[in-house]
C-alpha cells in the first residue's frame, strides 16, 4: 500500500501561480474527508466503474481498429496500465490515506488487546485505578481550594487582616484603617468592607445574618443581585440609602418568590429598609460560616449600633476583601498596607493594638494561614498522585514489554518484509492508546466515587458545607482526565514499542519458545518492578506519617476539656442595659438546671470559634509604660475556669466574692504573663484595665488554651469576672458553655431551652466541631495520603503478581524439563519464589533508603509531624513483604502444579 | 506515432482543464481528446490522468456527476466550476509566459 507515485509525476517547480486560497483548499478537504467517511464505500465503487468504463472504451476501440477480441483485451491491459495501481494512486489523491491507517490500526489494535483479555482487563483496571486516584485529587483540591468560595475566581480574593508579634491575626480593622486602604495604592487592587451582624426580622421567627456592605462589595467579590440592582452609592454630605439587597432563598421564604418583592419594605431591628435587589440562587455571601440573608450599607452602622463607628480608629470590626489581578501581587499588596497602617498609627489615627502589619490570606481558605502552607502542601499532594499514576504507568509498561516480547515473531516477520518501523511502533502505540484511554474512562468514573469517599473522611464536622463541596464531574475533570491517559499511553507504551522493534532480525527469527525472554527484556521487566515497590513503599510510609500526625494533632493538649462540652453563642450586641447583663445570668441559671448539664458557665466574647462580631484584641498597657500588646479579653462567669477545666497555675480562679462593688480582680493566662511582666511574678501586681482609671489586681495565673485553632499558638488572654464589668459596657456576642453528661442532647432542645425572646440564639454546637474545622489541613493530607498509599500498594501488588504470572508461564517448558528430571513440586515452588522476591527485596531496600528523604519533605509541608518515625517505616516494610511474599506465592503454586508431560508439549 | 513525451504534472492539470471547458466529459474522453488534437503527440498516461482529475475535483476546480453516455452506459462526466474556469487563466497564462521565457533563451543568439 503506498508504494510511491512520485515514480510517475514529480512535481513541476511552477513558475507563476497563485496558490489556492487556503479557505477553499480547507472546505475542499473538509468536504471530501466527510464525504469519504459517510460514504467511502461508494466513492470506491465509483472509482473502480470509472475505471472499469475506461477499460471498456479502450477496448472497444482496439476491436474499431480490427483487433481480435482475445489480443484486445490484453493490448488495453497494457495500454491501460494495472487498475490497481491506478487506484490506489487515486485513492492517494484522496489524501485520507492517515485517517484510513489510524482506522484499521485501531481495528487491529483491539483485536490483538482481545486475545488476551486477562492482560487487557488486568491493564485497563490499574489504569484506571491510578488515573481515578489522580483525578480524584485533583477535583478535590479544585473543590477543597477554591469551591467554597461561591465568586468568580476566588484565587484572587484576598482577605485583608492584621497581624503581630505571635502570628496574632485581627480579621477586622478599624473604619479609619478601611478607609485609608481604600484611598490606597492601586497595588492593593479593588477593595470592599463588610462586617456581619445578626438581627431579628419581623415576622420571622428565627435570626436573620445581615452584613453591613460597602458599596463596592458586590464588584468586587463578582456576584451581583440578579433581581433589581445594589444601591446607589450615596453622594458625600447626603444619608446613606435605607435600602437592602435580600439572598434568594429569603425571597422565597419571605416573599414567596413574587415578582413585586422590589420596593417593598423590611422591617429589620425595628428599622425600615427598601428592598432593592435580590442575590443569585444559591448566593449567601462569600463566608460559610455566616449565611448572609440580607446586605445593608456599611454607612448604616450607626442606625443599628446606636453609636457611630464610622470615624472611629480603635474599634476594629471591619473585615476587608480585595481581589487582586495579578498573581505575584500579594506581597507588594502586604507592604503596601503595612506602611499605610505603620503611617496611619504614626499619626496617632489608629490606635488599636500591636498589630504591626497587614496580611493577605486567600478567602477561600482563611483557616489555612499562610500562602505558602496551602501552596507546598498542594505541591506535595500533586507529587504523591504523581507517584501513584508512575507506579500504574509501570504497570501497564511491563504489560505491554511482556506482549511484545510474545509477538517478537510475529513483528520480526513483519520488519524483515519492509514494514517500515515507524508503521510498526504507531501500530503498537495505537494498542496503548486504546488502553489508556479505556482506563480513563473507568478512572473518571471511579474518581466521583473516590472523591466522595475522601470527602466523607475528610470534612465530616462540616454540617451544611458539603453540599457545597460535592461537586459533580465537570468539563475540567474531563479534559485532565482524557490529557493524562494520553500521557500515559505514552509513557507506558513508547518504550516497550520502541524495543520490540528492534532490527534485532537473525537471531530473534532463531528464537524458539526454550529461550525465555532476553537478557534485557528480562532486567528491564524487574527494573521497573523494583522502581514501583520503592515507591509503594516510600508513598506508604507518606500516609502512616500523615496518620500519625493527624492522630498527634488530634489529641494535642488543647488547654482544657473539650469533650462533651458545648456552646451556645447568643449576640446581643447593641442591648447595653443592665437588664440584658440580668437575662443573660438567668440565662446561665436556668442552664445549669437541665437535666445533664454538670457545668455551665458563661463567656464574653464567645469562648470558642474566632468570632470577630465585637473586637476581642484590646490593648492593654500595664502600667510600667511599655508598649500595648494585643490580648484577648474575655469577661467570664466564676465557675468558667472549672466548668472548662483550665487549670489555675498559680493563685486563685474567681468566685462568687468578686463582683461589682468589691475590688477589681483579673485572671492573666501563662501567655500573657509572659507578655507583660517577663521574668517576674504577676500575682498581685495592678494595671489599668478597661479605662484610665481603673486598676485591676491579677490574683491568678491560668495555663494556656487554644480554645479557637488546634494549630495556632495559644493566644494571650485577660479574664475579669462577668459581675465587675462596668455597667453600660455594651455586651456582645455571649456564650454559654455547657458541660454535658452522657452525650450532646438535641440542639434544637437546646434552644427551646433558652426562654429569652426569640431571635437571639445565633449558634449552638460542640465544642469539638467547632475545633475540628481547624484540622482540616491534617486531616485532608492524612486522607488523601493514606488513599494514594493504598491505591500505590494495590497497583504494585497487582503488578508483582501479574509479572511472576506471566514469568512462570513462559518458562512453562523449563519448569517442565525440570520436574520430568525429578525435581520436587516443593523443590520448584521455592526457586520460582526465591527469584520472584530479589525484586522484592531490593525494591523495599531502596525504598527504605529514600523514605528518609521522604520525612524531611513531608515534616516542613505539615503541621504535627515531630520526627520521622522509624517505627512507621519498619511496619509498612514488614506489611509490603507480606503482601508481596503471598503475590509471589501464587504464581510459583501454579508452576509446582505443572504435569510435566503437557508442559513440555507446551510452546 | 512519435515517441510520447512525458508531460509534467502542471501541464497535465492545463490540458485537462482546457479539454473539459469545452464541454463536460468522461475520463476517457478527455484522453482521446488530447491525444487527437495534440495530433498523437501527446498520449496521457491512464495512471496519471485519474489521480488528476481525482485532485482537480477535489481541490474543487472540477465537479462531477454520474450520466448515461449515448452508447447508455453510466460514466462519470466532468465539468469546469467557477474557480475551475478562474484556474484555468492561471494556467494558461502561467504556461504562456513559461514558453515565452523558455522561447527567448532558445532562441537567443
Amino acid at each position: 500500500m503506498g508504494a510511491s507515485r512520485r515514480r510517475h509525476q514529480p512535481r513541476s517547480p511552477r513558475v507563476v501561480t497563485r496558490p489556492p486560497s487556503l479557505l477553499a483548499w480547507v472546505s475542499a478537504r473538509v468536504r471530501h474527508v466527510t464525504r469519504w467517511i459517510f460514504r467511502r464505500g461508494r466513492m470506491e465503487a465509483e472509482l473502480a466503474e470509472e475505471l472499469r468504463f475506461h477499460m471498456d472504451q479502450e477496448v472497444e476501440e482496439q476491436l474499431a481498429h480490427g483487433v481480435p477480441p482475445q489480443d484486445a483485451a490484453a493490448l488495453a491491459h497494457r495500454r491501460f496500465g494495472s487498475p490497481a495501481q491506478i487506484a490506489d494512486e487515486t485513492r492517494d489523491e484522496w489524501h485520507i490515506a492517515a485517517a484510513d491507517r489510524l482506522g484499521r490500526d485501531l481495528k487491529y489494535g483491539v483485536r490483538m488487546l482481545a486475545r488476551s483479555p486477562g492482560l487487557t482487563l488486568v491493564a485497563i483496571g490499574t489504569l484506571g485505578l491510578g488515573i481515578g486516584v489522580t483525578t480524584a485529587l485533583f477535583g478535590l483540591l479544585d473543590t477543597v481550594r477554591f469551591r467554597n468560595v461561591p465568586a468568580p475566581h476566588p484565587e484572587q480574593l484576598y482577605a485583608v487582616e492584621r497581624t503581630g508579634p505571635g502570628d496574632n491575626l485581627g480579621e477586622s480593622v478599624s473604619a479609619l484603617l478601611f478607609r485609608g486602604l481604600e484611598s490606597g495604592p492601586p497595588v492593593l487592587g479593588d477593595l470592599a468592607g463588610y462586617s456581619f451582624r445578626v438581627d431579628s426580622l419581623a415576622g420571622q421567627s428565627d435570626s436573620v445574618v445581615t452584613q453591613l456592605t460597602s458599596d463596592h462589595w458586590f464588584d468586587v467579590v463578582g456576584v451581583r443581585p440578579v433581581g433589581g440592582t445594589a444601591w446607589l452609592p450615596a453622594n458625600p454630605g447626603e444619608s446613606p440609602p435605607l435600602a437592602a439587597v435580600i439572598s434568594d432563598r429569603l425571597w422565597h421564604r419571605r416573599f414567596g418568590a413574587s415578582t413585586d418583592a422590589i420596593g417593598r419594605t423590611l422591617m429589620l431591628d425595628g428599622r425600615s429598609l427598601t428592598i432593592t435587589g435580590i442575590m443569585p440562587p444559591g448566593f449567601t455571601g462569600i463566608s460559610l460560616e455566616y449565611p448572609v440573608d440580607i446586605w445593608v450599607p456599611l454607612a448604616l452602622q450607626p442606625q443599628f449600633d446606636g453609636a457611630s463607628r464610622l470615624t472611629d480608629g480603635s474599634l476594629n470590626w471591619i473585615r476587608v476583601v480585595t481581589r487582586l489581578r495579578a498573581t505575584d501581587g500579594g506581597d507588594a499588596a502586604e507592604a503596601a498596607a503595612s506602611l499605610l497602617l505603620a503611617r496611619l498609627r504614626q499619626d496617632g489615627a489608629v490606635t488599636s493594638d500591636s498589630a504591626e502589619r497587614m496580611a493577605l490570606v486567600p478567602a477561600a481558605h482563611p483557616e489555612l494561614r499562610g500562602r505558602d502552607e496551602v501552596a507546598r502542601t498542594l505541591f506535595l499532594f500533586t507529587l504523591l498522585a504523581a507517584a501513584v499514576l508512575g507506579i500504574a504507568c509501570a504497570n501497564v509498561a511491563n504489560l505491554q514489554l511482556a506482549r511484545g516480547v510474545a509477538r517478537r515473531r510475529e513483528l520480526t516477520v513483519r520488519l524483515s518484509l519492509g514494514a517500515s518501523r515507524a508503521r510498526l511502533v504507531a501500530q503498537l502505540l495505537t494498542e496503548s492508546i486504546l488502553l489508556a484511554f479505556a482506563g480513563g474512562a473507568v478512572g473518571l468514573v471511579l474518581s466521583g466515587g473516590i472523591r466522595r469517599l475522601l470527602l466523607t473522611f475528610a470534612a465530616p464536622a462540616t454540617s451544611g458545607r458539603t453540599t457545597g463541596l460535592a461537586v459533580p464531574l465537570d468539563a475540567w475533570l474531563f479534559v485532565f482526565a482524557a490529557g493524562l491517559s494520553i500521557l500515559v499511553a505514552l509513557a507506558a507504551g513508547l518504550a516497550p514499542a520502541l524495543g520490540a522493534t528492534r532490527l534485532d532480525i537473525s537471531s530473534r527469527l532463531r528464537e524458539s519458545a526454550l529461550s525465555v525472554t532476553n537478557r534485557t527484556g528480562r532486567r528491564a521487566l524487574r527494573g521497573l518492578l523494583v522502581g514501583q515497590l520503592a515507591v509503594s513503599l516510600i508513598l506508604l510510609t507518606a500516609a502512616g506519617m500523615a496518620g500519625r500526625a493527624l492522630r498527634e494533632v488530634e489529641t494535642l493538649d488543647l488547654g482544657f476539656e473539650h469533650r462533651n462540652l458545648v456552646q451556645m453563642s447568643v449576640d446581643w450586641r447593641g442591648f447595653a442595659s443592665a437588664q440584658t447583663r440580668a437575662d443573660a445570668t438567668a440565662m446561665l441559671d436556668r442552664l445549669r438546671n437541665v437535666p445533664g448539664v454538670t457545668g455551665a458557665s458563661l463567656s464574653n466574647p464567645a469562648a470558642f470559634g474566632r468570632s470577630t462580631f465585637s473586637t476581642n484584641a484590646y490593648h492593654v498597657a500595664p502600667d510600667y509604660g511599655s508598649v500595648p500588646h494585643s490580648v484577648e479579653l474575655a469577661s467570664v462567669s466564676a465557675n468558667f475556669f472549672s466548668t472548662l477545666r483550665i487549670p489555675i497555675l498559680r493563685g486563685r480562679a474567681f468566685s462568687e466574692g468578686d463582683r461589682g462593688g468589691a475590688p477589681n480582680v483579673v485572671v492573666v493566662n501563662q501567655p500573657a504573663a509572659r507578655l507583660f511582666f517577663p521574668g517576674e511574678d504577676p500575682l498581685g501586681k495592678r494595671f489599668a484595665f478597661m479605662g484610665p482609671d481603673r486598676m485591676v489586681e491579677i490574683v491568678g495565673i491560668a495555663g494556656a488554651t487554644r480554645p479557637h485553632s488546634v494549630t495556632a499558638d495559644p493566644p494571650a488572654i485577660v479574664y475579669s469576672p462577668f459581675a465587675q464589668d462596668p455597667p453600660g459596657l455594651p455586651l456582645g456576642e455571649l456564650s454559654l458553655e455547657m458541660r454535658m453528661q452522657g452525650g450532646v442532647p438535641s440542639l434544637d432542645r437546646l434552644v427551646a431551652l433558652q426562654g429569652v425572646g426569640s431571635g437571639l440564639v445565633v449558634r449552638a454546637g460542640r465544642v469539638d466541631d467547632l475545633l475540628s474545622q481547624s484540622l482540616a489541613l491534617q486531616r485532608l493530607s492524612a486522607v488523601t495520603t493514606a488513599a494514594l498509599g493504598i491505591a500505590g500498594l494495590c497497583l504494585a501488588m497487582i503488578g508483582l503478581y501479574g509479572l511472576n504470572a506471566y514469568l512462570v508461564a513462559k518458562r512453562t517448558t523449563e519448569t517442565g524439563i525440570r520436574l520430568a528430571l525429578g525435581a520436587t513440586p516443593q523443590g520448584v515452588r521455592w526457586l520460582v519464589w526465591r527469584q520472584s522476591m530479589v525484586p522484592v527485596v531490593i525494591g523495599l531496600a531502596l525504598g527504605v533508603t529514600f523514605s528518609a528523604l521522604t520525612a524531611m519533605v513531608f515534616r516542613s509541608a505539615v503541621f504535627g509531624l515531630s520526627r520521622p518515625d522509624p517505627a512507621v517505616v519498619a511496619a509498612v516494610a514488614m506489611m509490603m513483604i507480606g503482601a508481596a511474599a503471598l503475590a509471589c506465592y501464587v504464581p510459583a503454586l501454579r508452576a509446582s502444579r505443572l504435569n510435566p508431560a503437557v508442559a513440555l508439549r507446551a510452546e | 506515432m512519435s515517441r510520447p513525451t512525458d508531460l509534467v504534472q502542471g501541464t497535465l492539470d492545463l490540458l485537462i482543464l482546457r479539454t473539459v471547458a469545452r464541454q463536460p466529459v468522461h475520463g476517457w474522453a478527455i484522453a482521446k481528446d488530447i491525444e487527437r488534437r495534440s495530433g498523437d503527440v501527446l498520449q496521457v498516461q491512464q495512471g496519471s490522468l485519474y489521480p488528476a482529475l481525482h485532485r482537480l475535483e477535489q481541490q474543487g476546480w472540477l465537479e462531477a456527476e454520474w450520466r448515461e453516455t449515448d452508447s447508455g452506459r453510466k460514466a462519470k462526466f466532468y465539468s469546469l466550476t467557477r474557480a475551475g474556469r478562474r484556474r484555468l487563466e492561471q494556467e494558461l497564462s502561467g504556461w504562456e509566459r513559461l514558453a515565452a521565457a523558455i522561447n527567448l533563451v532558445v532562441h537567443a543568439s
